[in-house]
C-alpha cells in the first residue's frame, strides 16, 4: 500500500519531467544570428514595452531579456561581464559610486564607446558628467529623476493643512499632522537605500545652496564630509524625526510599505523620488499626488532639488549583435523610445522635444530643472560604493541609536579618501 | 565510488580551491588587472569592525537556533510521542514547515513582523518594531529559522524515540522511576545518534545562513544582524572588493570546521559511553 | 501507562495549541493570498469575500508554469544521479577499513562544511566553458556533485550500523561483489535512501542562489527565482505575492502530504542502530 503510493508519485514525476525534457529542449542555446538581440535590466514593468515597440519597429527582430531588482542585477551583471558572457545591453548607473556604475564598468574596458551616436553631443552637461568616462560618452541615459515631498492631495485636503513653504512650516506642519493622527510622511527604511532620499533632499539645499561647488572641493580634498554643512543636513534629518514628521517604526517598515501608507492617506505624503507617483496611483488610481521641493530652510527662494539622470544603457564591448545593440540605444535615446520609456516609469526626459507627457504633479520639479536649480544625486560623484554604503547602513543605524551622525560622516570621509 | 569522487572533485573540490586563490589578491571581481596581496585581506578583517561584527552574530545565531530548535524539537517528539489522539496529525502538521522554500517563508515572515503586520495584530499594545529594533531583528531571524525547522529536529528525535523497545519504559516505570529521570537515564543515551545527527544539521545550517537573514532583513538595520554569509554576498557584488569577500569566505569555512570538529569529537565520546 | 488519563489530556491541549501556534503564519497566508487587494482590513480578521483572481493573476505574470516544470526537472534528475552515486561510494567506504577509505571518506565530508561561495565564481567559469550556461542541466550537474557528501555520509552511518551477516552469507555462496550490492545490500537500504531522497530534493527545489546565477541571462527558471523575481516587481501588492509563495509551496506541500509516512518512517529508518 505504502510503497504503491511511492511509486504513483514517482511515475507522476517521471512523465512530467519527460514532459518537460521534450518541451525545453531548445531553450537553452541562443542562436547567433543577427536577428537576434540579449539584453538585461532592471526597468521592470516598462522595458517591456519599450522592447515590444523597437521589435514592432524592426519586423524580425528578436530580443531576448531579463530583468531582476537591483543588487540581484549588479550580482549577475559583473560575474558575467567578466567571464564573458554578458548580454549585448545592459542597464548601467550614471557617474561613479555604484557597482554597475559607468566609470566602474568603463574603467576595465567593458562598455563600447557611443560618442560617436546621434544623441551623445546633445546630452546637457550635467548628463555628460555622467554619463561620460574620461571624455567618451558610455551611457544612453535617458530619464531624469528627483527627489522632494510627494503629497497625498486628498490626505492633505481633509487634514485642513497646506504643503509647507518653509523649514519652520515644516516642522510645525509635522507637529499639526501628527497632532491629528495621520503623520506627515511614511518613511520605509527597512530597505536601505530610501535612507539617503531625505538627507539628498536637505543636503541639496544645505549643502550646495551654500556651495555649488562642495563636489569639486571634496575631490581636492579642501572638504570634508564632517567639517561642512553635511552635518547640517544630518541635523535636520533628525529634528525632523523629534517633530514627529515621520510614522512610527520606519526602520521596520519596507520601501513597498511605506508606499500603501502614502497612497491610502494613512500618512500626509511620502519623502520619495518622482517614480513614486506612478506606483503611488497603482495603489490608489483615484488619488492625486504632487510632488514640491522639500523646505530645508526659511528662503525658498535658495531651494534646491535634487535631480539627476536615472540608470540608463549601455552596450557590452564584445557584444555579439553589436549593430542591433547600437539600434537598440538609439531606438531608446529617440523621441519616440524615450516619451514612452518616461511615460511608463514617470520620469523626465534627458533630451529636449521627447515631446514626454509628464504627470501634472511633477510640475515644479520640471520648473526646478529648467531653472537649473538642482544638483545631481551625491553618490554618483563618489569615489567607490564603500562611501555610499556606509551612509545607507550608518542612516540605520542612527535611527536605531547604534551610533552618531557625526560619527557616519566621519566614517564616510575615510572611505572616500581610499579613493577609487 | 569513482562517479560519486569524480562529480564531488569537479563541481565542490577543484572550484573551492580556485576559488581560495582569489583571497590572496585584491581583484574587484571585473577588472582583469589585479594584483596579489599575500595576507593582507586576512589582516584587513582585523580592523574591519563590520565583519567582526558579523562573525560575533553568526556564531550567536548558530548556538541560538542549536539550542532553541532542538530544545523545542524535542520536547515536540516527546509530546507527539504519547497517547495524544491528534499525535498523526500534529507530526505532519509540525514537520511542514521543513519542506517549504526557506526564501519563501523569509518572505512571509517579513510580512508578518512588520509595523502593520499580522503578529501586531495579534498582539496589540504589545507589538514592537520587530525587525526594525536592532535588539530585537537578530533574534526575529532565529524565531523564523526555529519555526521552520523545529518539525525537522522533531521528526529526527521522534524516529530515535521510536527505537527504544516499548519494554524498556515499562520496566523503568514498574521500578518506580519518576518521568524526568526515566528521561534521564534511559532515553538520553538511547537517543544518542538522533542528538548527534540534530546538532550537526543545526549548527552547519546556523552557521551557513543565508537565504533567510537575506530577505528577512538583508543584514540590517544598519549591520545588527549581517552575518558572514550576508557580507560575503555585500563585499563581493555590492562593494566590489571580491578578493576580501573570498577572505570571508576562507574564515566562515574554518568556523564551521571548527565547530564540526568539535562537536563530532564531543559525541563521538559520548555515543561510544552511552553505548 | 497505556492509558488515556487527565493528563494526557492536557497534554494534548497543550500539543493543539502548539499546533495552532505554528500553523498561524499558513493561516495568514492563505488568509491574504484570496484577498482582493482593495480590503486593508486586519490580516488577521477572515476574509470576508474571497477571490482566485490573485491566483490566476500571479500564475499568469510570474511565469510559474514554466519554473515547475524545470524545477521539477532539475529536482528529479539530480536527485536520482546523487541517490545513486552515493549509495555506490558509501559501501566500500562503510565496508573497507583500509586507510584510503578513510582519509577518501574525510575528503569527501569536507564538503560538508566548504561554503559554496568559494567555488562559486570559478565554477562558473567552467559551467561557461561547457556551454551549459542559461541552461537547467547546469544545475543537474551542480547538485549532482553538490550533494555528494550529504548523501555519503547519511549511507555510510546506516550502512555501518548495519549487521554484515547477510552479506558474509552472500560471500560464502560465492556472490560477487557486484551481485551481492544488488541482491543483498541494496534492499537493505531501502529506508535510507527514502530519507536521503526526502532531504535532497528538499534541498535542491527550495535552493535560491544557484539558479539565479547560472540561470540569468535565460529564459529558463526554476520556482525559487521565480518567486523572488516576482517579489521585487510586484513590492506593493502583497496578495498577489502571496497568493504566488501559496502557489510555489502547493506541490511540495502535496508531495510531502502523499509520501508524508513512508517520510517520517524513513527518518526511522535512516537513524535505526
Amino acid at each position: 500500500m505504502k510503497s504503491r503510493k511511492l511509486t504513483a508519485v514517482v511515475s507522476a514525476l517521471t512523465a512530467v519531467t519527460l514532459a518537460a525534457a521534450c518541451s525545453s529542449g531548445t531553450g537553452s542555446s541562443s542562436s547567433n544570428d543577427n536577428k537576434t538581440l540579449t539584453l538585461a535590466s532592471v526597468d521592470q514593468g516598462s522595458i517591456e514595452d519599450v522592447i515590444k515597440a523597437f521589435e514592432a519597429a524592426n519586423p524580425g527582430v528578436k530580443v531576448t531579456f531579463t530583468t531582476s531588482g537591483a543588487d540581484q542585477y549588479q550580482a549577475q551583471i559583473r560575474t558575467q561581464l567578466s567571464s564573458g558572457t554578458a548580454p549585448d545591453v545592459m542597464t548601467v548607473w550614471p557617474g561613479n559610486g555604484n557597482p554597475g556604475a559607468t566609470y566602474v564598468l568603463a574603467k576595465p574596458g567593458y562598455l563600447l564607446d557611443l560618442s560617436d551616436q546621434p544623441w551623445a553631443g546633445q546630452l546637457p552637461d550635467a548628463f555628460k558628467q555622467v554619463a561620460q568616462y574620461e571624455g567618451k560618452t558610455y551611457n544612453a541615459v535617458f530619464g531624469l529623476n528627483g527627489i522632494g515631498a510627494v503629497y497625498n492631495d486628498e490626505a492633505l485636503a481633509k487634514s485642513g493643512l497646506k504643503a509647507p513653504a518653509t523649514w519652520t512650516q515644516l516642522l510645525k506642519f509635522c507637529g499639526d499632522a501628527a497632532g491629528k493622527g495621520t503623520p506627515a510622511f511614511a518613511l520605509g527604511i527597512q530597505d536601505n537605500w530610501v535612507t539617503q532620499l531625505v538627507l539628498y533632499a536637505l543636503a541639496a539645499t544645505t549643502v550646495f545652496g551654500a556651495d555649488k561647488d562642495f563636489d569639486a572641493k571634496l575631490q581636492s580634498g579642501q572638504a570634508t564630509f564632517a567639517n561642512s554643512q553635511w552635518t547640517t543636513a544630518m541635523a535636520k534629518y533628525q529634528e525632523m524625526f523629534s517633530a514627529g514628521c515621520f510614522r512610527k517604526n520606519p526602520l521596520g517598515t519596507s520601501y513597498e510599505a511605506s508606499q500603501a501608507l502614502a497612497a491610502t492617506g494613512k500618512t500626509l505624503g511620502i519623502v520619495q523620488g518622482n517614480w513614486i507617483i506612478g506606483l503611488l496611483k497603482q495603489k490608489n488610481p483615484a488619488g492625486k499626488f504632487t510632488m514640491k521641493a522639500l523646505p530645508a530652510t526659511d528662503d525658498p527662494a535658495g531651494f534646491l532639488m535634487p535631480a539627476a539622470a536615472g540608470a540608463g544603457y549601455g552596450v557590452n564591448a564584445k557584444a555579439k549583435n553589436k549593430d542591433l545593440a547600437l539600434k537598440f540605444v538609439n531606438y531608446v535615446m529617440s523621441p519616440e523610445g524615450m516619451k514612452l520609456f518616461n511615460e511608463k516609469q514617470g520620469s523626465l526626459p534627458t533630451l529636449q522635444g521627447a515631446g514626454t507627457t509628464v504627470d501634472p504633479g511633477l510640475a515644479e520639479l520640471t520648473t526646478f530643472v529648467k531653472d537649473n536649480r538642482t544638483v545631481p544625486f551625491m553618490d554618483q560623484l563618489w569615489p567607490n560604493a564603500k562611501v555610499q554604503q556606509t551612509m545607507l547602513s550608518g542612516l540605520q543605524e542612527v535611527f536605531s541609536k547604534q551610533t552618531t551622525p557625526d560619527q557616519v560622516l566621519k566614517d564616510m570621509d575615510t572611505e572616500y579618501k581610499k579613493g577609487a | 565510488m569513482l562517479p560519486a569522487l569524480a562529480l564531488f572533485t569537479f563541481v565542490v573540490l577543484v572550484p573551492s580551491g580556485r576559488g581560495v586563490y582569489y583571497a590572496f589578491t585584491d581583484w574587484d571581481g571585473l577588472d582583469p588587472d589585479f594584483a596579489f596581496v599575500g595576507l593582507r585581506n586576512f589582516t584587513d578583517m582585523l580592523g574591519d569592525e563590520d565583519a567582526l561584527q558579523a562573525i560575533w552574530h553568526t556564531v550567536l545565531i548558530a548556538v541560538a537556533i542549536t539550542i532553541i530548535q532542538n530544545g523545542i524539537g524535542l520536547l515536540l517528539a516527546l509530546g507527539v510521542n504519547s497517547l495524544i489522539k491528534t499525535r498523526n496529525v500534529l507530526r505532519v502538521l509540525l514537520f511542514a514547515p521543513a519542506v517549504v522554500t526557506p526564501i519563501v517563508t523569509a518572505y512571509l515572515w517579513r510580512n508578518l513582523l512588520g509595523p502593520d503586520g499580522a503578529v501586531n495584530a495579534v498582539l496589540g499594545p504589545w507589538g514592537r518594531d520587530w525587525l526594525g529594533d536592532p535588539d530585537l531583528a537578530l533574534w526575529m531571524i532565529v524565531v523564523v529559522v526555529v519555526w521552520q525547522f523545529a518539525g525537522y529536529s522533531m521528526v529526527i528525535f521522534l524516529a530515535g524515540l521510536q527505537s527504544i523497545p516499548r519494554e524498556i519504559y515499562e520496566a523503568a516505570a514498574i521500578d518506580g522511576t519518576g518521568p524526568v529521570r526515566r528521561f534521564w537515564s534511559i532515553v538520553r543515551p538511547l537517543l544518542a545518534p538522533a542528538i548527534t545527527i540534530n546538532l550537526m544539521l543545526s549548527i552547519i545550517g546556523g552557521i551557513k545562513l543565508f537565504d533567510q537573514v537575506y530577505a528577512l532583513t538583508g543584514g540590517g538595520p544598519g549591520h545588527a544582524t549581517d552575518t558572514i554569509s550576508t557580507l560575503i554576498y555585500k563585499d563581493a557584488f555590492t562593494l566590489g572588493e571580491f578578493g576580501y569577500s573570498i577572505a570571508l569566505a576562507v574564515v566562515l569555512t574554518i568556523i564551521v570546521a571548527i565547530a564540526s570538529g568539535a562537536q563530532y569529537t564531543v559525541l563521538n565520546r559520548n555515543e561510544k559511553a552511552a553505548s | 501507562m497505556n492509558r488515556y488519563t487527565k493528563r494526557t489530556f492536557a497534554l494534548e491541549m497543550l500539543m493543539i495549541a502548539v499546533g495552532i501556534v505554528f500553523a498561524f503564519p499558513v493561516y495568514v497566508l492563505v488568509n491574504l493570498a484570496v484577498r482582493p487587494p482593495s480590503d486593508t482590513s486586519s490580516p488577521i480578521s477572515p476574509t470576508t469575500s474571497p477571490t482566485f483572481a490573485n491566483f490566476t493573476g500571479a500564475w499568469r505574470e510570474a511565469g510559474l508554469g514554466g519554473a515547475l516544470i524545470n524545477s521539477v526537472l532539475v529536482t528529479v534528475v539530480s536527485v536520482a544521479i546523487v541517490l545513486a552515486v552515493s549509495a555506490l561510494a558509501a559501501y566500500p567506504l562503510a565496508r573497507s577499513t583500509a586507510r584510503w577509505s578513510r582519509t577518501t571518506f574525510l575528503v569527501i565530508m569536507l564538503g560538508l562544511i566548504l561554503p559554496f561561495q568559494l567555488a562559486s565564481l570559478p565554477l562558473y567559469q567552467t559551467v561557461r566553458d561547457l556551454g551549459l550556461l542559461g541552461s537547467v542541466w547546469s544545475l543537474v550537474l551542480f547538485y549532482s556533485g553538490l550533494q555528494v557528501p550529504f548523501t555519503t555520509f547519511l549511507y555510510v552511518g546506516f550502512l555501518r550500523a548495519l549487521p554484515r551477516d547477510f552479506e558474509e552469507a552472500a560471500s560464502i555462496d560465492g556472490a560477487s561483489p557486484f551481485t551481492m550490492f544488488r541482491y543483498v545490500v541494496l534492499p537493505m537500504l531501502k529506508p535510507i535512501t527514502v530519507t536521503a531522497l526526502v532531504l535532497n530534493a528538499v534541498a535542491v527545489w527550495n535552493d535560491f542562489f544557484t539558479p539565479l546565477l547560472y540561470l540569468s541571462g535565460s529564459d529558463q527558471q526554476t520556482v525559487p527565482v521565480a518567486v523572488a523575481g516576482f517579489v521585487g516587481q510586484f513590492v506593493s501588492d502583497w496578495n498577489l505575492i502571496f497568493a504566488a509563495l501559496l502557489i510555489s509551496i502547493i506541490p511540495v506541500l502535496a508531495v510531502y502530504l502523499a509520501l508524508q509516512r513512508s517520510i517520517i518512517n524513513g527518518f526511522a529508518g535512516g537513524l535505526k542502530g
